[in-house]
């Protein structure tokens, strides 16, 4: 299994600055690694009001257990999904998200 | 949102029809409810919108709000009739768990209840250890095994209880040592004075035990299988648990079993029986699986039918369910007047509001149109209610995107005692063969994702803006009406995802493309999986997925045979039926980021497809639309004449641009190789054909799911929306078509 490089923080801003369907293999490699995890303990998006309001919650660790929400409420899918690309990248890399990135 | 869930009695009703509707509540204390029919019930971006017209507000005046209880769980439950004199018994049976070490003390088999502490039983401990209780009024007495249960490894299991001298033994035998870690074990206790039934009068249940308090009324539940029970008077040997190896029929014991259920028997009901001089008889509640191999499974068959005692063995779960059993309550009589479409029973309490669909067939006495729109209650039931999102880790990775979970999901999440849909597996692993409709189903809702009956009324809209005359038919009518269902329609104009058919189903509709029918197939991956209704419950749907297809699950070796019809499960292409030979395409990829256009092909500008491009000059076709923004996208199809897809027919149009995250589905890759993806795969597209048929019938298929959703782009002006008319005007016209000439 592809095991994340401390290199691959240059893919990140792509992910932000390019649309999905032009993203470049590395990327699209590296998101494929960043969503081969349990489903338990999960960090995902929650669409608190569907199309108007997302948060980022947490899995249980086994199934029934209710998701934990995170305090945060994001008014762009976009900005769910680069909050939750943050988590995910220093879960799985073992890195710091880089600080030019904010 | 889900503060007033509920269903009724039927989806599949006709004018004039008594239902029934089961409510439940949280934090609601009262609610209304209106007749309504729904337009449109898709409010994603882009789509139309919630479009319903009340057709009679407060059929029933306020409703006090309840939450109703639903008991999940499967199990079996034995009235032991008579008392069994003597002081020394034996059960002997086989057992295979398959979550040993769940964590939570699991009951096999006995008469226990357990807020008394009364009775006997087998358990599995938290760790995994097999356990036999005794209870009486003196206290509990245990003896405990010495190794712990292997997960998945069938255990001969024996059990002695001699009331004379207090002595119980315990024995487990893997029947396969080296994968079972040697994990044999004979364990025994002594307790003068034992004054316990040894057996006795009452209900003797399997997977689970009464609480002994209202909610949950059984507890406790075991996940996996019990092949055989039996009754000895005295006490076993070696060669007595060795009896467990061969069928019933030859199994020699010193006396005659007092009981000995055979669980082969009856094996397509919910009925369990047995063979011994008791003559008892038993039920199973909330659909544990049947046809399913037993201790005695050694390959040697793979159709239950053939060698039924190689699947003697019933698999419990802990989170199976059938029937939701909540109370009615309200029931409501359908107008007789009510023309076919599709309705709802609107339930709402202030902001809250929850609609439960109901699928009107045309009266029997009424004129019928001359299109039917054919309602694919049976996929629905396959989706139920699923929860792949949450609990398939691959499901996020193979979307090509982050996963969002919606309110529904999180709902179905946390509230698994609504069950599972054969997407799903058990919570041990083991694929979920059975779906109900006897519960609330969130494949039905509306204002959820495009997907299922809310995509589907994308098609149903469309139909009334366009001010078409149709008919709304269901799978359930197909299944039990047969051709008489389809035979009063010039065309069929199916759903987005007609994915799964029985074989009645498929028959009827291949009668009625023999007798000049015309069907407009308006979606992907359709006609897909044979699944099978329980003969005595029609609530019930089976699907079994064999060999190939895309699946999250796949059916466990000697396990592909339905138990409830006897017949092998799996794709209808690997059951010599590809959907190429009725529809002209089918499955080939699934992706989920993005959708794309179909381009025109030379063979569009065939004089015999000219009626479908009427109006439309344009070489691209549905580069839109509220679902991944174009016509051809999530499950496509294409055309392949080795598979079917008759010789003469026209391909108009194909798919292009589909991106990375497209794959192509197993079945259609003999050997897995690096360009299964739709940018590199020479494959990957969406097919639109068209062909005659004989008799005067033809086939349109648009081998997309996505195609409705671009149905109303650019207020229902567009080319998809024209096409679809311009088949749908000329497939239900009284002109026969004309086979092509061969000559």
């Amino acid at each position: 299994m592809y095991q994340v490089q401390a290199s691959d923080a240059a893919l990140l801003k792509e992910f932000r600055d390019i649309p999905a369907q032009q993203r470049s293999l590395e990327l699209n490699r590296l998101l494929n690694r960043l969503r081969m995890e349990s489903v338990f303990g999960k960090h995902m998006i929650v669409a608190t009001l569907p199309g108007k309001e997302w948060a980022i919650g947490k899995t249980g660790q086994k199934r029934g257990v209710p998701m934990q929400m995170g305090s945060a409420r994001y008014t762009s899918l976009k900005d769910a999904q680069w909050a939750l690309l943050r988590i995910r990248w220093e879960v799985h890399s073992g890195q710091p998200w880089p600080v030019e990135l904010g | 949102m889900f503060e007033i869930v509920g269903y009724s009695s039927q989806w599949s009703v006709a004018p004039g029809q008594d239902i029934s509707v089961m409510v439940s509540c949280d934090g609601v204390d009262s609610y209304c409810a209106d007749l309504v029919r729904i337009h449109c019930g898709d409010t994603s971006p882009g789509a139309p919108g919630l479009k319903e017209t009340t057709l009679a507000r407060n059929i029933v005046g306020p409703i006090k709000g309840r939450k109703q209880y639903t008991e999940v769980g499967s199990f079996a439950k034995i009235e032991l009739d008579r008392e069994v004199e003597g002081r020394s018994f034996s059960w002997l049976m086989g057992i295979m768990a398959t979550t040993p070490q769940k964590g939570e003390r699991q009951f096999v088999f006995g008469r226990w209840n357990e807020a008394q502490r009364r009775g006997y039983g087998l358990f599995i401990d938290e760790a995994g250890y097999l356990e036999w209780m005794a209870g009486d009024a003196e206290g509990v007495r245990s003896v405990r095994a010495s190794r712990a249960l292997v997960c998945r490894q069938w255990y001969r299991v024996g059990v002695h209880i001699n009331v004379e001298n207090g002595v119980m033994t315990l024995r487990q035998d893997p029947v396969a040592p080296l994968h079972a870690l040697n994990s044999a074990s004979s364990a025994q206790g002594q307790w003068p004075g034992l004054d316990v039934d040894a057996v006795g009068v009452g209900v003797l249940s399997l997977g689970a035990c009464p609480s002994g308090n209202a909610t949950p009324r059984m507890t406790q539940h075991f996940n996996g299988r019990i092949d055989s029970l039996i009754l000895l008077r005295g006490a076993f040997d070696d060669e007595a648990l060795e009896q467990l190896a061969r069928a019933p029929d030859l199994r020699q014991f010193v006396s005659p079993p007092l009981i000995e259920f055979d669980f082969s028997q009856d094996l397509s009901s919910d009925r369990i029986h047995d063979r011994a001089g008791f003559g008892l008889s038993g039920r199973l509640f909330n659909l544990p699986t049947r046809a399913v191999t037993g201790i005695l499974w050694d390959g040697s068959a793979m159709d239950w039918t053939r060698k039924p005692e190689h699947y003697a063995a019933i698999h419990f779960h802990d989170d199976a369910l059938e029937d939701a059993e909540w109370e009615a309550d309200f029931s409501f009589m359908l107008p007789r007047d009510l023309k076919s479409g599709l309705y709802a029973i609107k339930l709402y309490s202030g902001d809250t509001e929850h609609r439960i669909p109901l699928f009107v067939r045309p009266g029997f006495d009424q004129p019928k149109a001359k299109i039917a729109f054919l309602a694919s209650t049976t996929t629905f039931l396959a989706y139920s209610n699923s929860h792949y999102r949450l609990d398939e880790a691959g499901m996020e990775m193979k979307s090509g995107m982050f996963a969002v979970v919606n309110p529904w999901d999180a709902y179905l999440g946390e509230h698994r005692e609504l069950g599972l849909s054969v997407y799903d597996t058990h919570s041990d692993g083991y694929g979920v063969f059975y779906s109900s409709r006897r519960r609330p189903i969130f494949s039905v809702n509306l204002q959820c994702r495009t997907w299922t009956l809310n995509g589907d009324t994308h098609f149903i809209d469309w139909l009334d803006k366009l001010g078409f005359d149709y008919d709304l038919i269901t799978d359930e009518m197909l299944h039990e009406d047969g051709p008489e269902a389809l035979a009063p329609y010039k065309v069929i104009m199916t759903g987005a995802h007609p994915e799964y058919w029985t074989t009645a189903m498929w028959d009827t509709m291949v009668a009625y493309q023999s007798a000049g029918g015309r069907l407009m197939y308006m979606g992907g991956n359709g006609f897909y999986w044979r699944c099978s209704y329980d003969r005595e419950k029609p609530w019930v749907m089976e699907l079994r997925r064999n060999e190939s297809g895309a699946r999250y699950w796949e059916t466990m070796p000697g396990e592909g045979y339905h138990s409830t019809t006897g017949e092998y499960g799996g794709l209808w292409r690997r059951l010599g039926r590809a959907p190429q030979g009725l529809v002209g395409v089918g499955t080939v990829a699934t992706g989920f980021d993005a959708s794309s256009y179909y381009r025109r092909t030379d063979a569009s500008h065939d004089e015999r497809a000219a009626f479908i491009f009427e109006g439309v000059d344009d070489e691209i076709i549905g580069d839109f639309g509220s679902l991944g923004g174009g016509a051809a996208g999530d499950e496509i199809d294409r055309a392949d004449f080795s598979l079917g897809t008759p010789r003469h027919a026209l391909v108009v149009a194909r798919s292009e641009g589909h991106t990375r995250y497209y794959n192509v589905v197993p079945e259609e890759t003999l050997y897995h190789h690096p360009a299964i993806n739709g940018e590199e795969s020479d494959s990957c597209y969406a097919d639109l054909v068209f062909y005659e048929c004989l008799r005067g019938g033809a086939v349109f298929a648009t081998g997309s799911i996505t195609w409705g959703a671009s149905l109303s782009w650019n207020g229902y002006d567009n080319n998809v929306s024209r096409i679809t008319a311009n088949v749908l005007k000329r497939f239900s016209s009284d002109e026969p078509f004309s086979f092509p000439s061969t000559e």
